[in-house]
């Protein structure tokens, strides 16, 4: 069995249906799982795109809307204390802001629990350098890193 | 990737997809494709995510549903393209 670890640079492409999706969507059919802190960073991303004017009220509430319909479909891990050591233990190595550690973090944590059950893990991201990191963790072949936008 | 092909099935089964896919709230494609998965020893089931044990906070609660995302997409302006940018600011990227 395959689980994918979406990071919330792929989940943000869902919302607007920007760049190549293939990978995305397929990830979306299987067993997709990212972190919590995907249920606060693409809110958030969606209120600072309001704030900015680049949105009307009713299309925020539209891509509000779009985002909990993509995160109920997707299983969500927590903050765990592994999750957060992992997150720390991946900074060791590479040069990475925190929020991009955590979902690395996260996935590690994953993978680990997968690999007692004979399951495999993939990464799915639209950032470069938190793929490298995770190749680095996960294995280069398991990290898909999507082409820019 | 998600790859296309044409199936030809008898009228029955193709009814009996119809059914499952109405009772089970997924599209006729969906439904399709987890029948054969099934059909060819593959786990496209539910005990998929109990196999994740206790590091699933939140499980998904609703099936992914492709057509009707397409739709949000379709009703969406031009200022939500680059939402991206916003989630590298979030991030402290920007």
């Amino acid at each position: 069995m395959i689980a994918t670890y979406l990071d919330s640079s792929a989940l943000i492409r869902l919302c607007v249906g920007e760049g190549e999706l293939g990978d995305i969507e397929e990830a979306m059919t299987g067993l997709p799982i990212t972190s919590v802190l995907a249920a606060v960073e693409m809110p958030i991303a969606i209120e600072a795109r309001f704030h900015r004017g680049h949105i009307t009220a009713d299309e925020r509430d539209d891509l509000l809307e779009t985002v909990a319909e993509i995160l109920h479909s997707v299983g969500k891990v927590g903050l765990s204390a592994a999750v957060r050591r992992e997150a720390v233990g991946t900074a060791r190595d590479n040069l990475l802001r925190a929020l991009d550690a955590i979902h690395v973090g996260t996935a590690v944590v994953v993978k680990r629990h997968q690999q007692r059950r004979g399951n495999t893990l993939r990464f799915c991201t639209g950032d470069l350098r938190q793929g490298e990191a995770a190749a680095a963790r996960l294995g280069r072949d398991r990290v898909t890193v999507l082409p820019p936008l | 990737m998600l790859a296309k092909a044409t199936l030809r099935l008898p009228p029955s089964l193709l009814q009996r997809l119809r059914e499952r896919s109405k009772e089970e709230g997924r599209s006729l494609n969906e439904t399709a494709a987890r029948a054969i998965e099934r059909g060819l020893g593959g786990a496209a089931s539910d005990e998929g995510w109990s196999a994740l044990g206790s590091v699933l906070e939140e499980p998904p609660t609703r099936r992914y549903d492709g057509d009707e995302l397409r739709r949000r997409w379709d009703r969406l302006g031009r200022g939500a393209r680059g939402l991206h940018e916003d989630l590298d600011w979030v991030r402290g990227e920007r």
